[in-house]
């Protein structure tokens, strides 16, 4: 489309987004192939083995339990990256789905809809969660219901303001008049716009996706050891933190790593598209 | 302006009971597990007598229909009486007395913190933008804003507490015992704040009355206070609300990490523990605290310009 | 006598992506002692950049060349410490857009008071009447005061036409020499266009000052300049009193201008104006003239002076 191509110049202002797409292409590729990465096996306990410092025998030591720490968090890599491009791709299809079809009905429902998100909205996320997991097993699909309960109210306001949009504005009906069909403009104007907008907002979800995942599995939720997510690492170590800080740490840096360029991504995007970083020319 | 308070408060109070009902239907879904919760708790799940389970579900009346003990606990709401807390056998309203003001007092040390350096290297940003500083200042606030709470706690455990004793681990029993969960929370909002800030601020700056401030040849502090700042006030607003309402979730993981005595880590136990008032009361407080904070933060937003004020609103 | 503002060979170029588009083509302009010169042409021809230079209130991806003299005095040379206590003081402008031009959070009053009290050579003590009472006499004289009211009003409060008098009143407090009026009556409705153009004879009587009316709108051109300069794509074509110009137009595009108004028969001209990254050689007009010829296509018109005073920038006049 020509009106998007436009608006996309790759300069020295997209470092950040081309740092970021490289770095989250090169993690995704450490995920897919992460069994053949590993050294040791991420379960198997080796207790003459424990609490050894990084060497080059276990790169990132060993745990409690003997455990690698390296091949551990390959292994949580699955879970944690996983989880988090489930969560986005749900979440988003149900908000837009809900925040379409609220924003195209309008009136009484619409209002409705709006006071629902308004009521989710008034959850801190993670207290949302907690109060979530009482009644569901604590495995990791329940996590990941209960993140997309509430995560799926920002991409319905988002679609909801774009079907508002797309209901009001007046020249539809002009462009109708001379002669483009409803559907054409629909689909040539603003589905792109629309959906441009939703992809941007999940890929600036993801990094918080992983924060919040991380976070509530150090929090004891989602999948249960000695499975090896990356907070309940992260977790475990936090006792041998004096002596053995590498436990904790690596899994740390693994997320902290993974968020960052995801991060990098949504930031980058963002300021690429954002009208205020182009130059202006004034003629008048 | 009264108008629109009027109107906001009376959305609020239906979100309010809306997130009370949503609370405890989440929590009580299954009614059974209330009386055997009680039991393990207090016999350590030694001894899990049937006949305590029926006197326990008959004294707290968790034999009753739903609707009834969702009545009652609403009353109960009404009057600030969230029952009492099966793990620790007082009431729940008098522990969480106990801890709110030290979750506050850390909340807002956290805030205060975080807007110290997120405004004014907001501002200078978008002052100097494009150069150095604003580039310098975007990539530090990514790279920390990417790394998750409990990773910088740790780190700053690591290095401040036990290498350099400068801090205690955990607890609150030493004036320096906040400095570290405060910047620990502090470090998670400052990224947000810095971006906002200055994001808020490039769009003042871009605005006609800039450039007509500036033909009035006024001096360059009028400019940037009486015009620039003045206008990007709603913008600090917004981002000091938002923070806010970070903190009641980010407190649950800083809290627990440094065994803050709060609201947060209460929160956390009643979860690991099954403590259902206990869960309910947090969480119906927490979120109660968090609508009236962004209540607030609307209301003065509102105040502020008088675009709203002097209009409908 | 030096006239209070001469603009010579003025180029403005902007920076673009990676080149520099040429806008405001060698422009010569003067403007005399208490004169009002209209400066008209059809939106987007450049007339608004053309105010921004002599204010030095550019872009920053703005190239600048030529000369701009206040009383003499080179302006493009001078540093922005110099440049400011002219800038607000002696040469002031009027924007145009009241909805966007003034601090939606600051009071008119204030607005208006700050032109005087918040330059860096303000001196308290130096002021006959206190800065306040000239504000609220100003918006006396404007018809702008109920009972001294307005003062403490907020732009949001006041409609369009009282905000463009605010504006003007910011202009006229200064008692300056020479003021840059920008596009008065575009954001007002028709029916308080009369008022608009009363409004500012009114000033123009009683501040007795220097005026650069830019306005695409020939009705009020017509009404209070003394000179006019009609600008196309970045250049001007003609300029002489309001008189020859509007009544006698000599060149090709003024004469269009005019009769394409609604009082003339409405005769729109063909086409539109040229982009200026798509600018053609010699003549810029020459796509949409009736009246254009070889020469037109290869030479940059001459200026020629066909009646004392009127002069146009036309190889058909050439002789005539």
């Amino acid at each position: 489309m020509k009106k998007r191509s436009a608006l996309f110049h790759i300069n020295r202002k997209n470092v950040l987004l081309i740092l970021g797409l490289t770095l989250s292409a090169l993690i995704l590729l450490i995920t897919i192939f992460s069994p053949l990465l590993e050294t040791h096996n991420p379960t198997k306990m080796n207790l003459p083995n424990k609490l050894k410092a990084p060497s080059s025998e276990n790169y990132f030591g060993t745990d409690a339990l003997g455990r690698d720490v390296y091949s551990r968090i390959l292994e949580g890599s699955r879970v944690s990256l996983g989880t988090a491009f489930v969560v986005v791709i749900f979440s988003a299809i149900l908000g837009t789905a809900i925040g379409l079809f609220s924003g195209f009905i309008g009136g009484r429902t619409d209002m409705v809809c709006m006071r629902i998100v308004d009521i989710f909205l008034a959850f801190p996320t993670i207290v949302f969660v907690l109060a979530m997991t009482t009644f569901l097993p604590t495995n990791q699909l329940s996590l990941i219901l209960a993140i997309c309960c509430i995560n799926w109210v920002r991409y319905a306001r988002i679609a909801r303001g774009e079907a508002v949009i797309i209901r009001n504005v007046e020249y539809i009906e002009a462009a109708t008049a001379i002669g483009n069909s409803k559907t054409g403009i629909l689909f040539r104007y603003f589905l792109p716009n629309t959906v441009s907008k939703i992809l941007i907002m999940m890929s600036m979800d993801i990094g918080s996706i992983i924060l919040y995942c991380a976070s509530l599995s150090f929090l004891g939720l989602g999948t249960q050891p000695p499975s090896p997510a990356w907070g309940t690492m992260i977790n475990e170590g936090r006792d041998y933190i004096r002596n053995a800080p590498w436990i904790s740490i690596a899994p740390g840096i693994a997320v902290a790593v993974t968020a960052l360029s995801f991060n990098m991504i949504g930031d980058g995007l963002r300021d690429a598209l954002d009208p205020r970083m182009r130059e202006s020319i004034q003629t008048e | 302006m009264l108008k629109y308070i009027v109107k906001r408060l009376l959305v609020m109070l239906l979100v309010l009971w809306a997130v009370s009902t949503m609370t405890y239907f989440m929590v009580h879904v299954t009614p059974g597990d209330a009386a055997t919760a009680i039991v393990f708790n207090l016999t350590g799940g030694t001894n899990m007598d049937e006949e305590l389970i029926e006197r326990i579900n008959k004294r707290f009346d968790l034999d009753k229909p739903v609707y009834v003990q969702y009545f009652n606990w609403l009353l109960g709401v009404f009057r600030m009486d969230f029952g009492i807390s099966y793990r620790y056998n007082m009431p729940v309203m008098d522990m969480i007395k106990a801890r709110l003001p030290n979750t506050a007092r850390l909340g807002l040390t956290a805030v205060f913190l975080s807007a110290l350096i997120g405004i004014p290297l907001g501002v200078l940003s978008a002052l100097r933008q494009n150069r150095l500083l604003d580039h310098t200042s975007r990539v530090a606030t990514l790279f920390i804003g990417s790394v998750p709470g409990f990773l910088s706690g740790l780190v700053l455990i690591i290095i401040f507490s036990l290498k350099l004793k400068w801090f205690p681990t955990s607890g609150m029993k030493t004036a320096g015992s906040i400095v570290l969960p405060a910047v620990t929370l502090a470090l998670g909002m400052v990224a947000t704040t810095t971006r906002m800030m200055r994001t808020g601020m490039l769009d003042v700056l871009r605005q006609d009355f800039m450039v007509v401030a500036k033909a009035k040849g006024i001096r360059r502090s009028s400019m940037l206070v009486s015009h620039a700042f003045r206008n990007a006030l709603p913008s600090i607003v917004t981002v000091i609300g938002l923070q806010i309402g970070h903190i009641l979730g980010g407190s649950v993981l800083v809290e627990t990490i440094f065994a803050w005595p709060g609201l947060g880590s209460l929160l956390n136990d009643a979860v690991s523990n099954r403590d259902t008032p206990m869960l309910e009361g947090c969480v119906i407080l927490i979120t109660f605290g968090y609508t009236a904070i962004n209540l607030l933060v609307d209301v003065v937003y509102a105040w502020l310009d008088p675009r709203v004020k002097y209009t409908e609103g | 006598m030096e006239p209070v503002l001469r603009i010579d060979d003025l180029c403005v170029g902007f920076h673009v992506r990676d080149r520099v588009v040429n806008i405001i083509n060698h422009v010569s302009l003067h403007i005399g002692e208490n004169e009002v010169l209209g400066l008209i042409g059809e939106t987007g021809c450049g007339k608004s950049v053309t105010g921004s230079a002599v204010l030095r209130l550019l872009p920053d991806n703005a190239v600048v060349a030529g000369q701009i003299d206040y009383r003499g005095k080179a302006l493009l040379p001078m540093s922005e410490h110099e440049f400011n206590r002219l800038r607000g003081a002696k040469i002031v402008s009027v924007p145009q857009s009241p909805s966007t031009s003034l601090n939606p959070m600051m009071t008119v009053g204030m607005q208006v008071e700050e032109c005087l009290t918040r330059r860096p050579d303000y001196s308290k003590k130096a002021q006959q009447v206190p800065v306040r009472e000239r504000v609220q006499q100003i918006f006396e004289r404007l018809r702008l005061n109920e009972r001294g009211k307005i003062f403490r009003k907020y732009p949001c409060e006041l409609s369009g036409g009282m905000c463009q008098r605010v504006l003007i009143s910011m202009g006229a407090i200064t008692n300056a020499d020479l003021i840059v009026v920008d596009e008065p009556t575009k954001a007002v409705d028709w029916i308080l266009r009369a008022g608009v153009v009363d409004v500012l004879r009114k000033m123009k009587e009683d501040y007795r000052c220097a005026m650069m009316m830019i306005t695409h709108d020939i009705g009020v051109a017509r009404a209070l300049s003394n000179r006019i300069a009609v600008m196309y794509a970045g250049e001007i074509v003609e300029t002489g009193t309001a008189g020859q110009v509007l009544d006698h137009p000599q060149h090709p595009y003024t004469a269009d201008l005019i009769s394409a108004l609604p009082e003339n028969g409405f005769h729109v001209t063909e086409g539109f104006m040229p982009s200026f990254e798509e600018m053609p050689a010699a003549c810029r007009y020459q796509d949409r003239c009736a009246h254009c010829v070889e020469a037109c296509r290869s030479g940059k018109p001459e200026m020629h002076e066909t009646e004392p005073g009127h002069f146009v920038y036309c190889h058909r006049c050439r002789g005539e």
